[in-house]
């Protein structure tokens, strides 16, 4: 609606100076150290080729690894959004009696995933699994290897994906006028009525870009196919995964990775263009904060208590048995028969006395803290940006920022090395190869479409006159932001940080190739003492790693929610 | 909120200068010793297990000052590809190989024959003088004698899947960039050698891997071989294994393994050591080759790791069980043309045979 | 005081203000009225300089101000929405501006305060969320958010739209005391005449991006520039041809009423059974219906087919029953043609 004459003054140097650094970041570390592994996948020798793609064509496994992430991407986006409401809706909005308790037990995602999460569901619900074991005690001829292929993978990672829901969509809950809420019940409506008609569709902006996020999780899902989906449910990332590693099949992974990469974008695009069209924002001066409902219908009210405490169950009893099984040996893990003489406490004895399991700690600690606040950073600015200008610089922008969501971490990390292991005009003709910068550009980058997404929902929902109120009052553009616009968004991007930084701590794709020799990473630490070659099995330790990254990540959490939380309750 | 904020940055200040005098006390340190020898950076996949303190401590009292970066033998040829222009590592050992002869074809190594290189059978080491051994690995289709006898066990890998008492009984693996996964299919598809078939391999050699896949389960990821042989709910009874990962397993997994020696004998997984192209190190490099590879150095790793050198001087040293592996004869298997051709096998493989 | 010379505004295509000229005098109440989507925000946000014309020139005192950014206008605004930030307390709110100003905090704090006195909220409200007010308190926080930081100017874009009635009479009051304590020169913006009527010292009545009429409240009543305008404001009766000859007009004499032009007349400038001086026209109706206001009565009544609507004050003389005949009679003069 703003229509504003650039004038060249002073004044506007450090913006002139922001531009060019993006500019300056997005071709030399998003385009130029990818576009070399694009051009793999169609040129060889210099030559055009077709080859890769006829590869892939002609594989009945490769086509049906795709077809299969391609049916769990939008199935996982239906699953996930019913629970993930679900959850906002237990924890949020009706009065359900522990919610307190429950909600911690629902954010138990935020603080653990991928082949752990997937491993502690496998031990309740897989082979010799306690609940398979009670299914065969109970049910002669019970097939013990139920929890396998489509179905297993999806209630794994149905449950294993809400983390954004419980951050984003609880927000956008508690943002709800219940004036409105209140306003319906006036006019009669039945509590089913005024969940679907007045609060949800509020909601709606912020289930469309959370269901974005689920969609690519699905399409992207590794762990949970890998570890159960059997035979017939394997996906395509495990497999871009095995082809990145080995030198020459990687134009294959990066054309499987194009696939889902444009299957993103074009996703993103759709959506994009569905959220321009118009926000649901509340139009009330004096609102009022939700209070919870209680169910009136006494049946209802019970079964959505149990359903309520079903889930937690779900929720938490893979933490409860990773948390228990840290504390075993490999034999009982493998074979899961807890008992107590099985418990010792020499796996944390042997990871804490070691002096140098320490350092790794602290390393991961650090770079990602780095990393997690630089990328805020660097997405706050790009979202002002992209608000303030609505041209095709800024959708240029916005999409080149999105590029990392085309490849996978491994590729993008090679990327990095091959085009920096040479002084270049763009990194000002330095190395990077070697050095303890890289691997902090490299988490930066996999961590920008991420973020950009999410900031940008939350920058989308502001009030456009705050600012113009603001700057009536003489307050200048950065002044404006630093005062008025921050505080508003931060809570969203400290939930953004937590998870980043809860993402990287246990990095593992990103920064085997690019850690320096004095900064081993968590991710590298874990892996070569889980993949040592003569200790027989090393999945106690990695258990117990898992608890000690749970411990981190909690709280982180803690310290970006949970108080946050606190505050708001004593208002 | 801004408060919060504001603690937030300061932690991380905080945690950042800490580090940093850490770093500059290590550099420090570093920078003392390289009064007596610089500091060299050594890529390996071999230094788990306690392997890479040991190596530190015994270095540091030859006087060497050495730091790893330890990572999977597929990542570490990744990054020294990646890193060709700007090595940042000086010296290289563990790998298997396969992966030796492509470093060296991609010209990341730098030619270098040891003081002990004659001490080492002739084969195992690079004819060019690039990389030299030193460390063996038999690469062998175990199981457990608890559960089957020798005569009921296979003889040789096809058995498995021709003859149908072991169909759904073995585990093979779905990733295919590890170094023994790589040697058993070296092990399996050199004997079907062909030069006029797709890929050097004929017909019948990839009839009998699509077969290898078909009757075969796959590894469960995170899930070890042993604990799937061990427990007697699950049909797995055999799998390839490393030698030197047997004695660990046996005992903490109680199994009692056997393994198959086939008529062709068993694909050796070898273990070398090479220097790097463009290193800024050299001579301390080489004395730090001619140091690790030495009998001495080998022989006390051997008894350390349980490991099987490749230095005969140091073979002795090797526990009761490694001299018996030692003398499994080796199969004869054309590395060149597993070098060149194994990475187009293994994506054949996935693409076309793997279910 | 401020001027504005000829502005036009586009957005894209679309052209939003066409040519429009407006004088705002030193301390005057100045509103512009007009439904909406007419240009009315847009002009405003023009002064205050969100907006840019595509031509033309704002001045404030004869200082060309077209291209001066907003936060250098010393222009105080209050918004529809009140934009109140909602991270901050009443009081951080108010400060706002002086901080930026960067100074001392001695004095914010006395500023705010009295500031805070002179529209009434209390040294607790200052401490609460601005969430935790009602709208009427969240109004009187804007507007002492605009008016702390002294500014030459104040602009007010429908600040009482969103209140119930009986607020929004209050608040009017509030805010033209308000004003006069000031001696500001204020721009109002709204959609609701009687508002403009009350408040304003002039009145610019906007239509589909141009300016109808601008003048004092009783020359925009009384004497509507043009037929948009004349609708617009209050209520009104047609009056058809064959009406006004039948009640005794001269249909030859146009220096009077030019009977083939749109005619038009004020619902209180007819007079039941009652005339006055100048009333030359008379003619009998029949009442339909009467509705008592206690203040005034507003009748309908039937004369030949035309439907008229008179508004009588209670004189508190019985009320005329439905289907009493009455005469009506008013002045030509009232008559207003287009």
């Amino acid at each position: 609606m703003k229509k504003k004459k650039m004038k060249f003054d002073s004044g506007q140097l450090p913006k002139y100076l922001i531009y060019a650094f993006f500019v300056w970041f997005i071709l030399s570390c998003l385009v130029i150290p990818n576009i070399n592994t694009i051009f793999t996948v169609f040129f060889e020798n210099g030559e055009f080729t077709l080859e890769p793609l006829q590869k892939l064509l002609s594989s009945e496994k490769a086509m049906k690894s795709l077809r299969n992430s391609c049916i769990l991407a939008p199935a996982l986006s239906v699953t996930v959004g019913f629970v993930g409401i679900s959850l906002v809706l237990i924890t949020e909005y009706f009065d359900i009696r522990g919610a307190r308790m429950l909600r911690i037990g629902y954010m138990t995602t935020l603080i653990y995933g991928g082949i752990i999460l997937v491993s502690g569901y496998k031990f309740i619900y897989g082979n010799n699994g306690f609940l398979t074991n009670i299914f065969a005690k109970v049910i002669p001829n019970f097939p013990t290897d139920w929890f396998q292929g489509f179905w297993a993978v999806l209630f794994v990672m149905t449950f294993a994906c809400t983390s954004n829901h419980m951050i984003f969509l609880r927000n956008a809950m508690r943002a709800v006028d219940f004036q409105t809420v209140e306003a319906a019940q006036n006019m009669g409506a039945s509590q089913i009525r005024i969940l679907l008609r007045v609060v949800l569709p509020v909601l709606t902006p912020s289930l469309l870009a959370v269901t974005i996020l689920t969609f690519i999780t699905g399409l992207s899902a590794t762990s949970a196919p890998l570890l159960i989906g059997g035979n017939d449910f394997q996906t395509i990332t495990p497999m871009i995964l095995t082809f990145s590693k080995t030198v020459n099949s990687r134009p294959l992974a990066a054309l499987l990775a194009l696939f889902l990469g444009i299957a993103t974008i074009l996703l993103l695009t759709v959506m994009m263009k569905i959220e321009k069209r118009g926000h649901y924002m509340s139009i009330s001066k004096v609102k009022t904060t939700i209070r919870k409902q209680k169910i009136r219908n006494p049946i209802i009210n019970v079964l959505v208590h149990i359903y309520a405490y079903i889930l937690f169950l779900i929720y938490v009893l893979p933490v409860v048995l990773i948390v228990l099984f840290s504390f075993t040996d490999a034999k009982t893990i493998a074979t899961r028969k807890l008992s107590l003489s099985a418990f010792t406490l020499d796996n944390y004895k042997t990871i804490l006395t070691e002096a140098s399991a320490y350092r790794p700690f602290i390393v991961s600690v650090i770079y990602s803290l780095l990393s997690a606040v630089a990328v805020a950073i660097l997405v706050l600015m790009a979202c002002r940006i992209i608000q303030k200008n609505k041209n095709k610089a800024s959708a240029a922008l916005e999409y080149g920022l999105l590029i990392p969501w085309l490849l996978p971490t491994t590729l993008i990390a090679i990327g990095l090395i091959t085009t920096y292991n040479t002084p270049r005009f763009w990194m000002f003709n330095k190395i990077l190869t070697g050095t303890s910068v890289i691997m902090f550009i490299g988490y930066v980058i996999i961590k920008i479409p991420f973020t950009l997404r999410m900031t940008k929902a939350a920058f989308f929902s502001l009030d456009d006159s705050l600012e113009d109120a603001a700057r009536s009052l003489g307050a200048k553009g950065f002044y404006t932001f630093r005062r008025v616009i921050l505080p508003i968004v931060l809570p969203t991007v400290l939930a953004i940080f937590a998870l980043n930084f809860n993402g990287l701590l246990g990095d593992y794709d990103m920064s085997v190739f690019m850690y320096h020799p004095l900064n081993q990473p968590l991710g590298v630490y874990i892996k070569s003492l889980t993949d040592a070659q003569t200790n027989a099995d090393n999945s106690a330790l990695s258990f117990v790693y898992a608890v000690l990254m749970m411990i981190i990540s909690g709280t982180v959490v803690y310290f970006v929610y949970g108080r946050g939380d606190k505050t708001k309750v004593k208002k | 909120m801004k408060k919060k904020l504001i603690s937030i940055l300061l932690c991380a200040g905080m945690v950042i200068s800490l580090a940093g005098c850490g770093e500059t006390g290590k550099e420090e340190k570093a920078e003392n010793e390289a009064k007596k020898g610089e500091t060299l950076t050594i890529y390996t996949n071999s230094g788990s297990d306690g392997r890479g303190e040991w190596l530190e401590e015994k270095a540091k009292e030859a006087g060497f000052d050495i730091q790893f970066i330890d990572a999977g033998a597929a990542e570490t040829q990744s990054r020294l590809i990646a890193e060709k222009n700007a090595p940042v590592a000086d010296v290289v050992f563990g790998l298997n190989s396969i992966i030796w002869s492509s470093l060296k074809s991609e010209d990341i190594l730098t030619e270098y024959v040891p003081k002990w290189a004659g001490e080492v059978e002739s084969e195992l080491n690079d004819s060019d003088g690039f990389y030299h051994a030193t460390v063996k690995q038999a690469i062998l289709l175990c199981y457990d004698e608890n559960q089957i006898s020798e005569e009921e066990a296979p003889k040789d890998w096809p058995d498995l899947w021709q003859k149908e008492e072991f169909h759904g009984k073995y585990e093979y693996l779905t990733g295919l960039s590890g170094g023994t996964v790589r040697n058993v299919l070296a092990g399996i598809l050199t004997r079907y050698a062909d030069p006029e078939g797709e890929l050097g391999i004929s017909d019948e050699g990839w009839k009998e891997i699509e077969s290898y896949y078909k009757n075969g389960s796959p590894n469960e990821s995170g899930v070890d071989l042993y604990a799937r042989i061990a427990d007697t709910n699950n049909p797995i009874v055999c799998g390839q294994m490393w030698s030197s990962g047997i004695e660990s397993r046996d005992e903490q997994y109680g199994t009692k393994t056997a393994y198959v020696v086939p008529e062709v004998g068993v694909p050796y997984a070898v273990e070398a050591i090479g220097i790097v192209n463009g290193t800024k190190k050299l001579d301390e490099a080489k004395e730090f080759v001619d140091w690790f590879g030495s009998a001495e150095v080998q022989g006390e790793w051997a008894e350390e790791f349980s490991t099987l050198p490749a230095n005969e001087k140091a073979v002795d040293k090797a526990n009761e069980f490694n001299q018996e592996i030692a003398k499994i004869p080796a199969q004869d298997i054309d590395w060149d043309l597993v070098a060149e051709n194994i990475d187009a096998w293994c994506e054949k493989i996935i693409l076309e045979y793997m279910p | 005081m401020i001027k504005l010379e000829n502005i036009d505004v586009c957005f894209g295509d679309f052209k939003a203000l066409k040519n429009i000229n407006i004088h705002v005098k030193e301390g005057e109440f100045f509103t512009f009225l007009g439904p909406s989507g007419c240009g009315k925000t847009t002009t405003l946000r023009t002064i205050t300089g969100f907006i840019n014309p595509v031509n033309g020139t704002v001045s404030v005192r004869g200082k060309d101000i077209t291209n001066t950014p907003v936060e250098k206008r010393n222009i105080g605004m209050v918004f529809q929405s009140y934009a109140l930030f909602p991270t901050m307390t009443v009081y951080e709110n108010i400060a706002f501006g002086l901080k930026v100003q960067k100074m001392s905090k001695e004095d914010i704090r006395q500023k705010v305060y009295s500031m805070a006195e002179k529209v009434d909220l209390s040294e607790e409200q200052l401490q609460k969320k601005v969430s935790e007010l009602s709208g009427g308190q969240q109004q009187r926080v804007a507007i002492a958010r605009a008016l702390v930081t002294s500014p030459e100017i104040i602009c007010l874009d429908e600040p009482l739209s969103n209140l119930d009635a009986k607020l929004r009479v209050q608040l009017r009051n509030e805010l033209k005391d308000l004003q006069r304590r000031f001696g500001i020169t204020s721009v109002y913006v709204t959609h609701d005449q009687e508002e403009a009527l009350t408040l304003s010292d002039k009145i610019a009545v906007f239509n589909e991006g141009v300016i109808e009429q601008i003048g004092t409240p009783d020359e925009i009543y009384n004497h509507s520039a043009t037929e948009f305008v004349c609708n617009f404001i209050g209520d009104i009766n047609r009056l058809e041809k064959e009406f006004l000859i039948a009640s005794g007009l001269d249909a030859s004499n146009k220096s009077i009423v030019d009977v083939d032009k749109k005619c038009y007349i004020r619902l209180e400038r007819i007079h039941v059974n009652d005339v006055l001086d100048g009333d030359t026209l008379k003619i009998g109706a029949e009442v339909e219906s009467a509705e008592f206001y206690g203040l005034y009565i507003k009748y309908i009544l039937k004369a030949g087919n035309e439907s008229l609507k008179v508004i009588e004050k209670n004189s508190g003389r019985p009320l005329y029953k439905k289907g009493e005949k009455v005469t009506l009679s008013f002045n030509p003069k009232d008559i207003m043609q287009y």
